[in-house]
């Protein structure tokens, strides 16, 4: 080997500027290369409060999806996805870590995971060569992304992509997102009770109310239900589909893009080319007994609320539609993993509609799932019982990185050499009631296995230790409580689910 | 921090509202008068967070008859409180046993701000 002399070394000194300026440059263009040839896109797509109950992909009597089911024939479809919550920041932070509620701990609205855990998520385990990318119209997810945004690239901001977004706390406190958030809605907007600010949030109430006739005068005529919001945040869903499909060409590869988009949650306020298209179709659902907890909703108004969501429901499959025809054309497909999913349900039975609810019913926890693998062009249909815990692993084992052994989810079926199990036990959960660092005291659990699922409601006033059990094969609307008449496998669900309330509850008994 | 803003502002609004006054009127009766606007606004403000329908509806009578009575109370108050040495004893007394409670919500309020300011900037 050629020795290298004082002078030579000398020689080559002025040259070590330069290195240090190219080098991370020339670093990343090899590793780009490098990961081009093997390592696939991963591109998220979440609706918020899509339940699978009303897509007609999976059976429901209305024509809501077509373009999913374009989709369809050329993804993996989950036919029993469930979600572990009822409402965004659970639900989300588990699809984010990998781990049910009890365990990230962000089962509060704006909850956010356990500090021990920030670390431990999605973005976090995915090497650095991917450049990870996030936006939500949900300011639920914005709290969870906020914990998660030393991870990103690109974090981009919720109002970029919104004709209007009223909110100061990320503009002024970004680092303490949560909490501003808090405190700017209790002060100016209150909640149970009037806003603890006297004045200023009488000002705001006005001034919220005069962007709203301004939003409502420029886009009244195409959304006459009107425009898509949630309280003071007004946006086009066009808009983000938009600048998805303008965006995901040109990130850097590979890329893991995290969008979760708004609709249908509600206001189901669909465009005006959707407006009545499943008005007088005659198809009525099935009529349920009411909750224990049911908001007293006459059946018409039910019935009214679920075709609105249904319409908002197909404005949203043809938003999805333009950008699956995108991606499609553009063969990007080729070379990404297509994640469709969504992070709860919606309820318009029982005299309850929405899902700030106690209960825990299949419209609020069964979500579609479709994965397109890098260029799959034929159908797989799974009929295994999977849970949104199976995201993270499953990202995992397709960019050929560990499964953390935290995790609580497992590999999807067809992504991994092992063949599922069907007869594993997965969980739902509600607790908001709870304080974030103490036991579940007052909570609705399920646990479900096999073909049948128990709900356990603890804690509620005059309900208190009440179970319900249904089997899904023979009774998928839930009709039939059988956790008297079924014993022997109601006993054994309960002491299951009884085992794991000690083992989550245990540390914070003290 | 949104309440400290809240509470500037109008703390600031009662400064101008001195400052635009005659001296004899205003100035010197500041403590008295003062307090006097700021919870009497602060009673109809509350009755206003009840009948929200005001703002979001435009309704400009019950907006007008809810200012004006507002103008009218505090004015007749202030007159008695200018006109009766014992009314403005009594509020200078109420107001100098509350200011001791300030100083300590002050200060906790100044160690927040910096706080959050540093972890903000």
């Amino acid at each position: 080997m050629a020795q290298i002399s004082r002078r030579d070394f000398l020689k080559s000194l002025p040259a070590l500027p330069f290195y240090k300026v190219a080098w991370p440059y020339l670093a990343t263009a090899v590793n780009n290369q490098r990961q081009d040839a093997h390592t696939p896109n991963i591109l998220f797509l979440v609706f918020d409060t899509l339940t699978a109950r009303h897509v007609s992909l999976y059976g429901y009597g209305r024509d809501t999806t077509p373009n999913l089911a374009r989709f369809a024939e050329r993804s993996t479809v989950f036919h029993r996805h469930h979600t572990t919550a009822n409402f965004t920041s659970p639900a989300t932070a588990s699809i984010f870590t990998g781990t049910y509620p009890w365990t990230h701990r962000a089962f509060h609205l704006h909850g956010t995971v356990d500090e021990a855990r920030v670390n431990k998520n999605i973005f976090s385990l995915l090497p650095d060569a991917y450049y990870k990318v996030a936006y939500t119209h949900n300011l639920l997810v914005v709290s969870l992304l906020h914990q998660f945004r030393g991870e990103l690239d690109l974090f981009k901001k919720t109002r970029e992509l919104c004709l209007s977004d009223l909110e100061f706390a990320d503009r002024a406190f970004f680092a303490d997102y949560s909490e501003a958030f808090w405190a700017e809605w209790l002060f100016l907007r209150g909640g149970a009770t009037p806003p603890s600010s006297l004045f200023l949030s009488l000002f705001d109430r006005g001034r919220r109310f005069a962007k709203k006739r301004q939003i409502t005068q420029a886009y009244g005529e195409l959304f006459p239900r009107g425009v898509p919001s949630l309280h003071s945040l007004y946006f086009l869903l066009e808009d983000a589909i938009d600048w998805i499909h303008d965006q995901v060409t040109q990130f850097p590869r590979p890329f893991f893009g995290y969008f979760h988009l708004l609709p249908p949650h509600e206001p189901y306020n669909t465009r005006r080319d959707f407006v009545d298209m499943f008005a007088g179709d005659g198809w009525k659902p099935v009529v349920k007994e009411q909750h224990f907890s049911s908001e007293k909703h006459t059946q018409q108004f039910l019935n009214q609320q679920r075709r609105e969501y249904d319409e908002y429901l197909a404005f949203v499959d043809s938003e999805f539609g333009r950008l699956y025809d995108y991606l499609d054309k553009s063969g990007i497909l080729d070379s990404t993993y297509f994640v469709l999913t969504s992070d709860h349900g919606e309820l318009f039975e029982r005299g309850i509609r929405g899902h700030i609810t106690p209960t825990l019913y299949e419209p609020l926890l069964h979500v579609p799932l479709l994965i397109s693998k890098p260029g799959q062009r034929e159908r797989v249909d799974v009929r295994q019982r999977t849970s949104s815990v199976d995201l993270l692993p499953t990202i995992m084992q397709v960019t050929g990185q560990a499964i953390p052994d935290w995790c609580e989810g497992e590999i999807l079926p067809t992504f991994g050499s092992e063949s599922s199990k069907d007869d594993r036990s997965l969980f739902a959960l509600e607790a908001k009631s709870n304080p974030k660092q103490g036991p579940l005291v007052k909570n609705t659990a399920v646990i479900a296995k096999g073909q049948h699922k128990l709900i356990h409601y603890a804690g509620y006033p005059h309900h208190e230790n009440e179970y319900e059990m249904y089997d899904l094969t023979n009774d998928p609307e839930e009709l039939n409580n059988i956790v008297t008449s079924e014993n022997v496998v109601a006993t054994d669900l309960k002491n299951e689910l009884d085992k794991k309330m000690q083992q989550v509850n245990q540390p914070y008994w003290s | 921090m949104f309440a400290l803003i809240e509470t500037a502002l109008v703390f600031l609004g009662v400064v101008l509202l001195g400052a635009a006054l005659p001296a004899a009127w205003f100035r010197r009766k500041f403590v008295t008068l003062s307090t006097i606007v700021v919870f009497i606004a602060s009673v109809w403000f509350i009755f206003l967070h009840y009948n929200t329908q005001i703002i979001d509806q435009r309704q400009l009578v019950p907006a007008l008859i809810w200012s004006g009575s507002l103008v009218l109370f505090i004015t007749l108050v202030s007159v008695a409180a200018l006109r009766s040495m014992r009314v403005e004893l009594a509020i200078d007394a109420f107001v100098k046993r509350l200011a001791v409670l300030s100083f300590i919500y002050l200060f906790i309020d100044a160690l927040s701000v910096i706080l959050v300011i540093i972890r903000n900037i």
